[in-house]
């Protein structure tokens, strides 16, 4: 449900998708040969599943089918805007943190989803998409950049506000 | 050395080493608090979303996806005769032909010696040498005496096998939908 929620996002879209992916797997299910991960297979199906139901809206794949790693990309950091004593795993934090994360645009969204929440290696993303590797590093890269430059700016901008309140 | 870039930062945080160059990553990483707050900034983005977890589907959503599969859909009564009509069909002629069979041993046939007292030499026989009789039986004109009263069983026989058959059906079905 969370992968077809960062890729759709939209609860009553991703819950159709899901459906429709359990009917997928349902009738192919005969068809598994148990050679391979059935976790990877069935989140394989909910991804095709979500792609067809984003159909004409958007074409998932086209935003960056050919993105390879650029080094380029590999910008320095530290920058001096984070907070070195900043306490992440509070509930303040917490909410930021996962909003920004919905906020992902689909492809990063569902590659950061797939690494991150569902703990799977660089090989079972490019099984479950059938994207080239390189892409998959590219759009986990990015979709970490984002959450980095984005929840750094809200933090700044919540204690910005709270100093201001405070004064 | 310089600081770290974001993707020795990314590999640091998910603790995988991708480079020869590791241990100076990893020595650098000590002396630098400033990277150090970037690789736990990282580890923490990590922490707080498997904190918050997977999406919930709404309540409904299990009940709308074992609908969609027919799971406990509760079938017509035909519908289970229409999908085993060609087992019913198939045994039925089964019992019906070992039906007559077993009624041609008390025949005139069979009394006058033509048949022997060995049941299964007698079915061969009766298979044999009767099947046009067998074939001629199946006219419903043929089934009736003069007197409109059945000449044999096989009405009686057809009705009871198909009976027993959609019975066992039934029960067999019940019990793997069951387990």
């Amino acid at each position: 449900m969370t992968l077809a929620m960062r890729i759709l996002q939209n609860r009553e879209d991703a819950e159709e998708a899901l459906q429709d992916a359990f009917i997928r797997v349902f009738r192919a299910l005969h068809s598994f040969e148990w050679k391979s991960s059935f976790s990877t297979w069935f989140y394989r199906i909910v991804y095709n599943a979500c792609l067809t139901a984003r159909g004409k809206r958007e074409n998932l794949n086209t935003i960056s089918l050919n993105e390879e790693f650029d080094e380029e990309q590999c910008f320095q950091v530290p920058s001096e805007d984070l907070p070195p004593d900043l306490q992440l795993e509070s509930d303040e934090y917490t909410q930021i943190i996962s909003e920004e994360i919905e906020k992902l645009p689909p492809a990063y969204g569902s590659t950061f989803t797939l690494f991150v929440l569902q703990e799977m290696s660089y090989e079972e993303i490019v099984q479950v998409t059938g994207l080239p590797l390189g892409t998959i590093k590219a759009r986990l890269f990015r979709a970490r950049t984002i959450l980095r430059e984005t929840v750094v700016q809200r933090i700044q901008k919540e204690m910005f506000m709270k100093v201001s309140a405070g004064i | 050395m310089n600081h770290l870039t974001f993707e020795v930062i990314c590999h640091l945080a998910d603790d995988s080493s991708f480079d020869a160059h590791m241990s100076e990553y990893l020595q650098h990483l000590h002396s630098c608090p400033q990277c150090q707050a970037e690789v736990n900034f990282q580890r923490s983005i990590k922490k707080v979303t498997r904190k918050v977890g997977f999406v919930q589907p709404s309540a409904e959503f299990a009940k709308q996806v074992l609908e969609s599969i027919g799971y406990g859909k509760k079938k017509k009564w035909y519908e289970g005769l229409l999908n085993n009509a060609g087992n019913i069909l198939a045994l039925t002629g089964t019992l019906l032909l070992l039906g007559y069979i077993y009624s041609q041993t008390g025949s005139e046939n069979y009394q006058s010696g033509q048949l022997t007292n060995n049941i299964f030499s007698d079915t061969y026989r009766i298979i044999q040498n009767k099947f046009q009789q067998y074939i001629g039986l199946v006219s419903i004109n043929d089934l009736y005496t003069k007197n409109g009263v059945f000449s044999n069983n096989i009405p009686l026989l057809t009705f009871l096998a198909i009976a027993i058959l959609v019975l066992a059906d039934w029960i067999i079905g019940r019990f793997v939908r069951h387990s």
